[in-house]
Protein backbone atom coordinates (compact mmCIF):
# COMPACT_ATOMS: atom_id res chain seq x y z
CA UNK A 1 0.00 0.00 0.00
CA UNK A 2 2.83 2.36 0.94
CA UNK A 3 4.66 1.55 -2.32
CA UNK A 4 1.58 2.30 -4.41
CA UNK A 5 0.99 5.56 -2.52
CA UNK A 6 4.63 6.64 -3.01
CA UNK A 7 4.49 5.80 -6.72
CA UNK A 8 1.39 7.91 -7.17
CA UNK A 9 3.08 10.87 -5.45
CA UNK A 10 6.15 10.70 -7.72
CA UNK A 11 4.18 10.02 -10.91
CA UNK A 12 3.64 13.74 -11.92
CA UNK A 13 7.42 14.29 -12.01
CA UNK A 14 7.67 11.98 -15.01
CA UNK A 15 5.05 13.82 -17.09
CA UNK A 16 5.84 16.28 -19.91
CA UNK A 17 3.66 18.38 -22.09
CA UNK A 18 4.70 20.32 -25.20
CA UNK A 19 4.00 24.03 -25.47
CA UNK A 20 0.96 24.81 -27.63
CA UNK A 21 2.63 25.74 -30.92
CA UNK A 22 -0.66 26.60 -32.58
CA UNK A 23 -1.13 29.73 -30.41
CA UNK A 24 -0.52 33.24 -31.79
CA UNK A 25 3.04 34.31 -30.97
CA UNK A 26 2.41 38.05 -30.52
CA UNK A 27 0.76 39.28 -27.35
CA UNK A 28 0.36 42.36 -25.21
CA UNK A 29 3.39 44.07 -23.58
CA UNK A 30 5.81 42.73 -26.21
CA UNK A 31 8.55 45.02 -27.61
CA UNK A 32 9.84 44.79 -31.15
CA UNK A 33 12.71 46.62 -32.79
CA UNK A 34 14.59 46.53 -36.09
CA UNK A 35 17.16 48.39 -38.18
CA UNK A 36 17.69 47.94 -41.90
CA UNK A 37 18.65 49.66 -45.14
CA UNK A 38 15.54 50.73 -46.99
CA UNK A 39 15.23 51.83 -50.64
CA UNK A 40 12.50 54.29 -51.64
CA UNK A 41 11.13 54.97 -55.12
CA UNK A 42 10.01 58.58 -55.58
CA UNK A 43 7.06 58.49 -57.93
CA UNK A 44 7.05 62.00 -59.38
CA UNK A 45 10.76 62.25 -60.08
CA UNK A 46 11.17 58.52 -60.82
CA UNK A 47 14.36 58.12 -58.81
CA UNK A 48 15.62 56.09 -55.88
CA UNK A 49 16.52 57.22 -52.37
CA UNK A 50 18.35 55.05 -49.85
CA UNK A 51 17.67 55.31 -46.12
CA UNK A 52 18.69 53.75 -42.87
CA UNK A 53 15.37 52.63 -41.32
CA UNK A 54 14.77 51.96 -37.63
CA UNK A 55 11.59 50.87 -35.83
CA UNK A 56 10.48 50.67 -32.22
CA UNK A 57 7.15 48.97 -31.53
CA UNK A 58 5.09 48.16 -28.43
CA UNK A 59 2.18 45.72 -28.57
CA UNK A 60 -0.87 46.82 -26.57
CA UNK A 61 -2.46 43.43 -27.21
CA UNK A 62 -2.48 40.89 -30.05
CA UNK A 63 -4.33 43.23 -32.41
CA UNK A 64 -2.97 46.75 -31.86
CA UNK A 65 0.58 48.01 -31.44
CA UNK A 66 2.08 51.48 -31.20
CA UNK A 67 5.08 52.09 -33.39
CA UNK A 68 7.61 54.77 -34.24
CA UNK A 69 9.81 54.73 -37.34
CA UNK A 70 12.80 56.81 -38.34
CA UNK A 71 14.37 57.14 -41.79
CA UNK A 72 17.87 58.60 -42.09
CA UNK A 73 18.70 59.72 -45.66
CA UNK A 74 21.90 58.25 -47.08
CA UNK A 75 21.93 58.93 -50.81
CA UNK A 76 19.85 59.45 -53.93
CA UNK A 77 20.19 59.04 -57.69
CA UNK A 78 17.80 61.88 -58.51
CA UNK A 79 18.65 63.47 -61.88
CA UNK A 80 17.24 66.99 -61.66
CA UNK A 81 17.57 67.90 -57.99
CA UNK A 82 19.84 67.15 -55.07
CA UNK A 83 18.78 66.53 -51.51
CA UNK A 84 21.07 67.75 -48.77
CA UNK A 85 18.79 66.22 -46.12
CA UNK A 86 15.66 64.10 -46.26
CA UNK A 87 15.16 62.44 -42.90
CA UNK A 88 11.80 61.57 -41.44
CA UNK A 89 10.22 60.46 -38.20
CA UNK A 90 6.78 58.86 -38.09
CA UNK A 91 4.54 57.69 -35.24
CA UNK A 92 1.32 55.76 -35.32
CA UNK A 93 -0.23 52.36 -34.83
CA UNK A 94 -0.45 48.94 -36.47
CA UNK A 95 -3.44 46.65 -36.70
CA UNK A 96 -2.39 42.98 -36.59
CA UNK A 97 -4.50 40.40 -38.38
CA UNK A 98 -5.21 37.43 -36.11
CA UNK A 99 -3.35 34.23 -36.85
CA UNK A 100 -2.78 31.03 -34.91
CA UNK A 101 0.96 30.84 -35.39
CA UNK A 102 4.18 32.87 -35.58
CA UNK A 103 3.16 34.73 -38.74
CA UNK A 104 2.17 38.33 -37.99
CA UNK A 105 0.66 40.29 -40.90
CA UNK A 106 -0.32 43.90 -40.25
CA UNK A 107 -1.37 47.24 -41.68
CA UNK A 108 -0.26 50.53 -40.14
CA UNK A 109 -1.01 54.24 -40.35
CA UNK A 110 1.55 56.83 -39.32
CA UNK A 111 1.54 60.61 -39.51
CA UNK A 112 5.00 62.16 -39.29
CA UNK A 113 7.45 64.93 -40.10
CA UNK A 114 10.18 65.08 -42.73
CA UNK A 115 13.31 67.17 -42.19
CA UNK A 116 14.04 68.25 -45.76
CA UNK A 117 16.67 70.48 -47.29
CA UNK A 118 17.63 70.94 -50.93
CA UNK A 119 21.09 71.58 -52.28
CA UNK A 120 19.49 72.52 -55.58
CA UNK A 121 16.04 71.91 -57.02
CA UNK A 122 13.66 72.70 -59.84
CA UNK A 123 13.60 76.36 -60.93
CA UNK A 124 10.47 78.05 -59.71
CA UNK A 125 8.37 80.83 -61.19
CA UNK A 126 10.32 83.36 -59.16
CA UNK A 127 13.81 81.84 -59.33
CA UNK A 128 15.30 81.58 -62.80
CA UNK A 129 18.20 79.34 -61.94
CA UNK A 130 18.21 77.46 -58.68
CA UNK A 131 21.90 76.62 -58.99
CA UNK A 132 22.75 80.31 -58.55
CA UNK A 133 21.28 80.51 -55.07
CA UNK A 134 22.72 79.24 -51.81
CA UNK A 135 21.69 76.04 -50.12
CA UNK A 136 17.96 75.80 -49.44
CA UNK A 137 16.61 76.30 -45.96
CA UNK A 138 15.78 73.32 -43.75
CA UNK A 139 12.04 72.65 -43.75
CA UNK A 140 9.79 70.59 -41.53
CA UNK A 141 7.43 68.81 -43.94
CA UNK A 142 4.26 67.09 -42.71
CA UNK A 143 4.01 63.49 -43.90
CA UNK A 144 1.47 60.70 -43.79
CA UNK A 145 2.23 57.06 -44.47
CA UNK A 146 0.43 53.75 -44.79
CA UNK A 147 2.22 50.43 -44.31
CA UNK A 148 1.53 46.84 -45.26
CA UNK A 149 3.84 44.12 -44.02
CA UNK A 150 4.46 41.05 -41.95
CA UNK A 151 6.77 39.70 -39.28
CA UNK A 152 7.66 36.06 -38.87
CA UNK A 153 8.85 35.12 -35.38
CA UNK A 154 10.99 32.10 -36.10
CA UNK A 155 12.87 32.40 -32.80
CA UNK A 156 12.20 33.58 -29.29
CA UNK A 157 14.04 36.91 -29.78
CA UNK A 158 14.45 37.23 -33.54
CA UNK A 159 12.04 37.68 -36.37
CA UNK A 160 12.01 38.20 -40.10
CA UNK A 161 10.33 41.37 -41.33
CA UNK A 162 9.14 42.66 -44.69
CA UNK A 163 7.04 45.73 -45.37
CA UNK A 164 6.06 48.21 -48.05
CA UNK A 165 5.27 51.78 -47.11
CA UNK A 166 3.66 54.64 -49.05
CA UNK A 167 4.62 58.13 -47.88
CA UNK A 168 2.94 61.33 -48.99
CA UNK A 169 4.04 64.90 -48.46
CA UNK A 170 5.20 68.04 -50.26
CA UNK A 171 8.47 69.88 -49.69
CA UNK A 172 8.00 73.66 -49.90
CA UNK A 173 11.27 75.36 -50.69
CA UNK A 174 12.73 78.82 -51.07
CA UNK A 175 14.93 77.70 -53.96
CA UNK A 176 12.66 75.44 -55.94
CA UNK A 177 9.20 74.71 -57.15
CA UNK A 178 7.33 72.55 -54.57
CA UNK A 179 8.51 68.98 -54.70
CA UNK A 180 6.22 66.00 -54.20
CA UNK A 181 7.55 63.52 -51.68
CA UNK A 182 5.20 60.70 -52.73
CA UNK A 183 7.34 57.65 -52.32
CA UNK A 184 7.12 53.88 -51.88
CA UNK A 185 9.69 52.47 -49.44
CA UNK A 186 10.57 48.83 -48.92
CA UNK A 187 12.13 47.30 -45.83
CA UNK A 188 13.32 43.75 -45.32
CA UNK A 189 15.54 42.19 -42.75
CA UNK A 190 15.99 40.84 -39.26
CA UNK A 191 14.43 42.29 -36.17
CA UNK A 192 14.47 41.42 -32.49
CA UNK A 193 11.77 41.21 -29.90
CA UNK A 194 11.42 40.97 -26.14
CA UNK A 195 8.40 39.28 -24.53
CA UNK B 1 -34.05 4.71 15.41
CA UNK B 2 -34.16 8.01 13.63
CA UNK B 3 -36.87 10.52 14.22
CA UNK B 4 -38.36 12.41 11.24
CA UNK B 5 -39.32 16.00 11.73
CA UNK B 6 -43.06 16.49 11.22
CA UNK B 7 -44.72 19.96 11.42
CA UNK B 8 -47.44 20.05 13.95
CA UNK B 9 -49.96 21.21 11.29
CA UNK B 10 -50.23 22.51 7.67
CA UNK B 11 -50.69 26.11 8.91
CA UNK B 12 -47.09 26.22 10.12
CA UNK B 13 -45.94 25.08 6.68
CA UNK B 14 -47.97 27.81 5.03
CA UNK B 15 -46.49 30.46 7.32
CA UNK B 16 -42.99 29.26 6.53
CA UNK B 17 -43.68 29.39 2.78
CA UNK B 18 -45.04 32.94 3.09
CA UNK B 19 -41.93 34.13 4.93
CA UNK B 20 -39.70 32.61 2.26
CA UNK B 21 -41.72 34.26 -0.55
CA UNK B 22 -41.67 37.69 1.13
CA UNK B 23 -38.00 37.60 2.11
CA UNK B 24 -36.74 39.33 -1.13
CA UNK B 25 -38.63 42.47 -0.05
CA UNK B 26 -36.23 42.84 2.86
CA UNK B 27 -33.13 42.52 0.71
CA UNK B 28 -30.94 45.56 -0.13
CA UNK B 29 -27.99 46.05 -2.49
CA UNK B 30 -25.72 49.05 -2.87
CA UNK B 31 -26.42 51.37 -5.78
CA UNK B 32 -24.32 50.70 -8.92
CA UNK B 33 -21.48 53.16 -9.44
CA UNK B 34 -22.67 55.75 -11.96
CA UNK B 35 -21.30 55.41 -15.48
CA UNK B 36 -20.37 59.10 -15.30
CA UNK B 37 -17.91 58.42 -12.48
CA UNK B 38 -16.28 55.52 -14.35
CA UNK B 39 -15.67 57.56 -17.51
CA UNK B 40 -14.45 60.74 -15.81
CA UNK B 41 -10.70 61.19 -15.62
CA UNK B 42 -9.77 59.03 -18.60
CA UNK B 43 -6.68 60.35 -20.41
CA UNK B 44 -5.87 59.55 -24.03
CA UNK B 45 -2.84 60.48 -26.12
CA UNK B 46 -2.73 60.58 -29.90
CA UNK B 47 -1.26 61.75 -33.20
CA UNK B 48 -3.09 63.26 -36.14
CA UNK B 49 -2.92 64.17 -39.80
CA UNK B 50 -4.76 67.31 -40.87
CA UNK B 51 -6.15 68.70 -44.10
CA UNK B 52 -7.00 72.39 -44.26
CA UNK B 53 -9.35 73.09 -47.15
CA UNK B 54 -11.67 75.80 -48.46
CA UNK B 55 -9.02 78.36 -47.59
CA UNK B 56 -9.49 82.01 -48.58
CA UNK B 57 -6.89 81.73 -51.36
CA UNK B 58 -8.34 78.45 -52.67
CA UNK B 59 -5.39 76.29 -51.65
CA UNK B 60 -5.23 73.18 -49.47
CA UNK B 61 -2.83 72.75 -46.60
CA UNK B 62 -1.51 69.48 -45.15
CA UNK B 63 -0.39 69.06 -41.60
CA UNK B 64 0.62 66.86 -38.73
CA UNK B 65 -0.03 67.21 -35.05
CA UNK B 66 -0.86 65.64 -31.74
CA UNK B 67 -3.47 65.82 -29.03
CA UNK B 68 -4.45 64.57 -25.64
CA UNK B 69 -8.02 64.04 -24.42
CA UNK B 70 -9.30 64.30 -20.88
CA UNK B 71 -12.81 63.07 -20.15
CA UNK B 72 -15.09 64.82 -17.66
CA UNK B 73 -18.08 62.53 -17.89
CA UNK B 74 -19.64 59.80 -19.96
CA UNK B 75 -20.93 62.35 -22.50
CA UNK B 76 -18.30 65.06 -22.20
CA UNK B 77 -14.73 64.96 -23.41
CA UNK B 78 -12.09 67.65 -23.95
CA UNK B 79 -9.39 67.58 -26.61
CA UNK B 80 -6.20 69.67 -26.41
CA UNK B 81 -4.29 69.76 -29.68
CA UNK B 82 -1.40 71.24 -31.63
CA UNK B 83 -1.07 71.23 -35.44
CA UNK B 84 1.65 72.15 -37.88
CA UNK B 85 0.21 72.83 -41.36
CA UNK B 86 2.02 73.84 -44.55
CA UNK B 87 0.30 75.25 -47.65
CA UNK B 88 1.74 75.83 -51.11
CA UNK B 89 0.47 79.05 -52.68
CA UNK B 90 0.75 78.32 -56.41
CA UNK B 91 4.50 77.77 -56.13
CA UNK B 92 4.95 81.51 -55.41
CA UNK B 93 4.83 81.48 -51.62
CA UNK B 94 4.49 79.04 -48.76
CA UNK B 95 2.28 79.38 -45.70
CA UNK B 96 2.90 77.74 -42.35
CA UNK B 97 0.17 77.65 -39.70
CA UNK B 98 0.81 76.54 -36.15
CA UNK B 99 -2.40 75.86 -34.26
CA UNK B 100 -2.61 75.33 -30.55
CA UNK B 101 -6.06 74.96 -29.07
CA UNK B 102 -8.77 72.98 -27.40
CA UNK B 103 -12.24 71.66 -28.07
CA UNK B 104 -15.12 70.26 -26.06
CA UNK B 105 -16.66 67.08 -27.48
CA UNK B 106 -20.24 66.17 -26.61
CA UNK B 107 -21.59 62.68 -27.33
CA UNK B 108 -25.33 63.04 -28.05
CA UNK B 109 -25.94 59.50 -29.26
CA UNK B 110 -23.97 56.42 -28.27
CA UNK B 111 -21.55 57.27 -25.48
CA UNK B 112 -20.44 53.74 -24.64
CA UNK B 113 -16.74 53.32 -25.38
CA UNK B 114 -16.36 49.71 -26.47
CA UNK B 115 -14.63 47.67 -29.16
CA UNK B 116 -16.30 47.95 -32.55
CA UNK B 117 -18.50 50.93 -31.65
CA UNK B 118 -18.82 54.32 -33.29
CA UNK B 119 -19.13 57.29 -30.95
CA UNK B 120 -20.22 60.39 -32.87
CA UNK B 121 -19.66 63.80 -31.29
CA UNK B 122 -20.31 67.52 -31.70
CA UNK B 123 -17.23 69.65 -31.03
CA UNK B 124 -16.62 73.32 -30.39
CA UNK B 125 -13.57 75.19 -29.20
CA UNK B 126 -10.96 77.81 -29.63
CA UNK B 127 -7.36 78.00 -30.79
CA UNK B 128 -4.43 80.35 -31.31
CA UNK B 129 -2.81 80.43 -34.73
CA UNK B 130 0.73 81.56 -35.57
CA UNK B 131 0.90 82.16 -39.33
CA UNK B 132 4.01 82.71 -41.39
CA UNK B 133 3.77 83.42 -45.14
CA UNK B 134 7.06 83.58 -47.05
CA UNK B 135 7.67 84.36 -50.72
CA UNK B 136 9.58 81.75 -52.69
CA UNK B 137 12.32 84.16 -53.70
CA UNK B 138 15.98 84.42 -52.80
CA UNK B 139 15.24 87.36 -50.44
CA UNK B 140 12.52 85.30 -48.72
CA UNK B 141 10.25 88.24 -47.75
CA UNK B 142 7.74 87.12 -45.16
CA UNK B 143 4.95 88.25 -42.89
CA UNK B 144 4.12 86.68 -39.52
CA UNK B 145 1.17 87.12 -37.19
CA UNK B 146 -0.56 85.62 -34.16
CA UNK B 147 -4.34 85.37 -34.38
CA UNK B 148 -7.20 83.75 -32.56
CA UNK B 149 -9.92 81.49 -33.98
CA UNK B 150 -13.05 79.62 -32.95
CA UNK B 151 -14.12 76.33 -34.44
CA UNK B 152 -16.97 73.88 -34.33
CA UNK B 153 -18.02 70.74 -36.18
CA UNK B 154 -18.72 67.05 -36.07
CA UNK B 155 -16.72 63.89 -35.75
CA UNK B 156 -16.70 60.32 -34.59
CA UNK B 157 -14.48 57.86 -32.77
CA UNK B 158 -14.25 54.24 -33.83
CA UNK B 159 -12.88 51.92 -31.16
CA UNK B 160 -10.76 49.19 -32.69
CA UNK B 161 -10.18 47.89 -29.17
CA UNK B 162 -11.43 49.14 -25.79
CA UNK B 163 -8.24 51.20 -25.38
CA UNK B 164 -7.52 52.35 -28.91
CA UNK B 165 -9.57 54.42 -31.32
CA UNK B 166 -9.38 56.04 -34.73
CA UNK B 167 -11.14 59.41 -34.91
CA UNK B 168 -12.26 61.53 -37.83
CA UNK B 169 -13.47 65.09 -37.40
CA UNK B 170 -14.35 68.09 -39.55
CA UNK B 171 -14.21 71.49 -37.82
CA UNK B 172 -15.02 74.82 -39.41
CA UNK B 173 -12.52 77.38 -38.14
CA UNK B 174 -13.20 81.13 -38.19
CA UNK B 175 -10.39 83.54 -37.48
CA UNK B 176 -11.22 86.46 -35.26
CA UNK B 177 -9.96 89.88 -36.23
CA UNK B 178 -7.23 90.38 -38.81
CA UNK B 179 -5.16 87.65 -40.40
CA UNK B 180 -2.52 87.50 -43.11
CA UNK B 181 -3.14 85.97 -46.52
CA UNK B 182 -1.43 85.64 -49.89
CA UNK B 183 -3.00 86.57 -53.22
CA UNK B 184 -1.37 85.39 -56.48
CA UNK B 185 -1.76 87.77 -59.44
CA UNK B 186 -0.26 88.55 -62.84
CA UNK B 187 1.70 91.76 -63.19
CA UNK B 188 1.72 94.09 -66.19
CA UNK B 189 4.50 92.05 -67.84
CA UNK B 190 2.49 88.83 -67.47
CA UNK B 191 4.72 87.47 -64.68
CA UNK B 192 3.17 85.56 -61.79
CA UNK B 193 3.47 87.49 -58.54
CA UNK B 194 2.07 87.16 -55.05
CA UNK B 195 0.81 89.82 -52.66
CA UNK B 196 1.12 89.06 -48.94
CA UNK B 197 -0.95 91.34 -46.72
CA UNK B 198 -2.78 91.71 -43.44
CA UNK B 199 -6.50 91.52 -44.10
CA UNK B 200 -9.78 91.30 -42.26
CA UNK B 201 -11.35 88.07 -43.44
CA UNK B 202 -14.71 88.82 -41.79
CA UNK B 203 -16.67 85.61 -41.28
CA UNK B 204 -14.60 83.63 -43.77
CA UNK B 205 -12.97 80.55 -42.46
CA UNK B 206 -11.66 77.20 -43.51
CA UNK B 207 -12.42 73.56 -42.91
CA UNK B 208 -10.03 71.47 -40.85
CA UNK B 209 -10.36 67.71 -41.37
CA UNK B 210 -8.37 65.55 -38.95
CA UNK B 211 -7.69 61.85 -38.81
CA UNK B 212 -6.24 60.81 -35.48
CA UNK B 213 -5.07 57.68 -33.69
CA UNK B 214 -5.59 57.69 -29.93
CA UNK B 215 -4.65 55.37 -27.09
CA UNK B 216 -6.00 55.34 -23.55
CA UNK B 217 -3.08 55.72 -21.17
CA UNK B 218 -4.37 56.50 -17.69
CA UNK B 219 -7.23 57.11 -15.32
CA UNK B 220 -6.37 60.35 -13.53
CA UNK B 221 -9.18 60.21 -10.96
Amino acid sequence: MKKIFFSLLLFPLTMNAQKDSSAQFIHGHMFRSQATISPGYVMEGKYLNIYLHGTLEYYLDNSISLRGDGFYFLKSNSPGLKWKQYHSILAGASYHIKTKNRFDPYIALQPGVGITQLEYGYPSATISSSTDVPLGKVSATPLISGVVGFNYYFQKVFHLLAEARYVNGKHLSDISYPISLSEVKFSFGLGWNIK
Amino acid sequence: MYQVFKPKNSQAMKNLLLVILLSPLFLHAQEAKENNDKESGKLQLGVRSTLSSFNHDGTNGYGVGGQFRLKFGSRLNTEWFADYITTDISGLARRIDNHIGWAVQFYPLNNEIAKGKFTPFIAAGHCFDYTNITKNTSDGLSLRRWSSAVHSGLGTHYNITDKFDVSLSALYMMHLGKNIDAQPFEDAQGNEQVLIQVSDLGLEGHLLISLSLNVYIADLW
